[in-house]
């Protein structure tokens, strides 16, 4: 079974208060609209406010996604070109000697 | 984790070196035998040139080169490589203030000797008087020559355990087999892998330039010096036929003592009588260099 990430997991935010379901302890009056719309009001404003911060939210992630696959994308090239022809973790090319440093001694016959 | 010895070798021929058409012809010869992907044995007595023609092929490769003297000690991890040392390492982690944490790693250190290294990265090894080594310390070469691929240990630092040979490594091999002492018999199977090119001692022509050039002499005398040597090395006589080796010595000697190649000069013959009787008695018995030393004094008289 799958364990469930933070994401999965209920929170208070889920559970239905008498606020967000619109139920109230005192019978409902004519004259109470006015405020009712008033909170209905400020509870849109907040809402929409929240959704066009995670708009601007999701817009900086999917850049930053689409920089890192690039990012992605030239690692695993670079990575395939080193790979050695034997399947050996070190690269063995011909031309290795060329690129590496090694310490010469002259031997005159 | 490998490490690598990393010195390499970069022959390059003397001023003196002397390349008549005789080493041309050689080096040539040797030349085709590897462009066909062959390696190539010189096989010869002491004195034949077997390492300089050696070093002179290498050099015409143009690639780094790594030698190897074969030694009556030598084990396959002389050759290939070994585990010399241990590498440790201790982490102490005091990131929480009250958790102390303490991971030690200790690993062999694994090193590539001579030979992994020049498959590996397609130098050319001169194995040198290789039969000095045991045999079975060439086993390795069996593989290495014929099915291009190298068996490594396991324990060579968490490595593949084969190693293709790169195409660019070549094989050139010496050895004498009148030697008679701390060698031994090549193996038929190694033998057979390779092609093996006898050396007989030089042309009179080489020998001479050889002698000029190291020693500055004029041709006239070179040719005197030569002619004595080579009369007595044809002259059977000797324990072991003395070599270009003796000529050198000789005109080397002459002109640091300002001598002249001259028959009825005493410093001529003295020195001619060291050298030769000294290189060709290999157990220095006192009849044998009388014998010598008669010889040479009567050829120096009619030869020079």
């Amino acid at each position: 079974m799958p364990i469930k990430g933070v994401t999965d997991v209920s929170g208070l935010r889920d559970i239905r208060s008498l606020h967000t379901s619109g139920r109230r302890s005192m019978p409902k009056v004519q004259s109470s609209a006015y405020l009712d719309l008033y909170m209905l009001q400020k509870a849109k404003d907040r809402l929409e406010k929240e959704a066009a911060l995670l708009a601007k939210r999701n817009q900086t992630i999917q850049k930053r996604l689409a920089e890192i696959q690039n990012q992605m994308e030239g690692l695993e090239q670079s990575a395939r070109s080193e790979r050695p022809s034997n399947g050996g973790k070190k690269a063995a090319e011909p031309n290795g000697p060329t690129k590496r440093k090694w310490k010469k001694f002259a031997l005159k016959y | 984790m490998i490490e690598e010895l990393t010195t390499i070798l970069e022959p390059t021929p003397l001023p003196d070196f002397v390349e008549t058409r005789y080493v041309k012809d050689l080096t040539e010869r040797a030349m085709g035998y590897i462009k066909a992907g062959f390696p190539v044995h010189f096989r010869g007595a002491s004195g034949t040139g077997k390492t300089t023609l050696a070093l002179h092929v290498a050099s015409k490769i143009g690639r780094p080169v790594v030698m190897i003297h074969g030694d009556e000690e030598f084990t396959t991890s002389n050759l290939v490589g070994g585990e010399y040392g241990y590498r440790l390492r201790k982490v102490i982690d005091r990131f929480v203030s009250r958790v102390l944490k303490v991971e030690e790693d200790m690993v062999k250190r694994w090193v590539d000797n001579r030979l992994t290294v020049a498959c590996k990265y397609g130098f050319t090894l001169i194995y040198d008087e290789f039969t000095r080594s045991r045999p079975e310390a060439n086993n390795i070469l069996l593989s290495i020559l014929q099915e291009r691929i190298m068996d490594l240990p396991f324990g060579r630092g968490g490595e593949e355990t084969y190693l293709k040979v790169d195409p660019n490594f070549t094989a050139l091999f010496t050895s004498n087999p009148e030697e008679y002492a701390g060698v031994h018999r090549s193996q038929d199977a190694l033998r057979d892998r390779m092609i093996t090119m006898d050396l007989d001692d030089f042309d009179e022509e080489t020998e001479v330039a050889i002698v000029r050039a190291k020693s500055g002499f004029p041709l006239k005398e070179a040719e005197k010096i030569v002619k004595v040597v080579r009369v007595l090395r044809e002259s059977g006589a000797c324990e072991f036929a003395p070599t270009v080796r003796g000529a050198i010595m000789i005109a080397k000697s002459l002109r640091v003592v300002n001598g002249h190649v001259k028959g009825s000069s005493g410093i001529f013959q003295q020195v001619c009588q060291d050298i030769l009787s000294s290189e060709t008695s290999r157990i220095g018995s006192k009849s044998n260099q009388a014998k010598v030393r008669e010889l040479v004094k009567k050829f120096a008289k009619q030869y020079c």
